[in-house]
């Protein structure tokens, strides 16, 4: 519970436009993401939280894990991300 | 409020984190608009470069609250720490909630992996049609 307390934290601190590192708040490098979809992930020790931008919108969580699951995560949170915006 | 969101700000490392952010933040801005460079910057702040190099890579501060005072003074900043009664601060927060929206407030809901499927998907565009 600590940890996702203070990835929730990262969350914030970004939400309003602090500066954070990127051992806290990372980009995502993904070359199957939708054109002009950026993920980020908030991290702290284990816990991941991952969040996209939408123009308009604002951020929008997609979901959480652990950094053991990060690869199929990342895999699951692209292909949701690719339906989601071919759906609009 | 949600039980949930009650249960997180009663974390340490929330708060920690709290902190954390803020000093990495002032810090970078003291650094950017002063023009120094990390050797500078940390002749400054009385710390050695490799102490600087790590905080500025990590955004973990960890220092002694005598340390955090005196370098929040050094980048022209006054640690102005209060400590609010837990009661007060939630209703606060339910105010700005509900200032903010104006139907049901919506809650910050984290997922685990194996909980990804299509009604994620559904949700997330109803979220996007709702806040058009």
């Amino acid at each position: 519970m600590g940890d996702l307390a203070g990835a929730i934290n990262h969350l914030k601190s970004s939400a309003n436009l602090l500066r954070l590192p990127v051992t806290k708040i990372n980009i995502i490098e993904q070359k199957r993401l939708p054109a002009k979809c950026k993920l980020y992930e908030a991290k702290k020790n284990q816990i991941r939280i991952y969040f996209f931008h939408e123009e308009k919108t604002g951020r929008i969580i997609v979901t959480g894990g652990k950094k053991s699951t990060q690869k199929q995560d990342i895999n699951a949170i692209v292909n949701l991300l690719r339906e989601y915006y071919d759906g609009k | 409020m949600e039980n949930k969101f009650v249960e997180i700000i009663q974390q340490p490392s929330y708060w920690v984190e709290e902190v954390n952010n803020l000093m990495y933040d002032a810090m970078v801005n003291y650094m950017e608009s002063h023009q120094l460079n990390k050797t500078e910057f940390a002749d400054h702040l009385n710390i050695t470069k490799g102490r600087l190099s790590q905080i500025l890579n990590s955004g973990e501060i960890n220092f002694s609250l005598e340390k955090l005072f005196s370098i929040a003074l050094k980048i022209g900043k006054i640690p102005n720490i209060k400590f609010e009664d837990t009661a007060t601060y939630i209703t606060k927060l339910e105010n700005v909630q509900k200032k903010q929206y104006s139907t049901t407030p919506k809650t910050l809901n984290v997922q685990f992996a194996s909980d990804v499927h299509h009604t994620t998907l559904k949700k997330a565009k109803k979220i996007a049609k709702t806040t058009d």
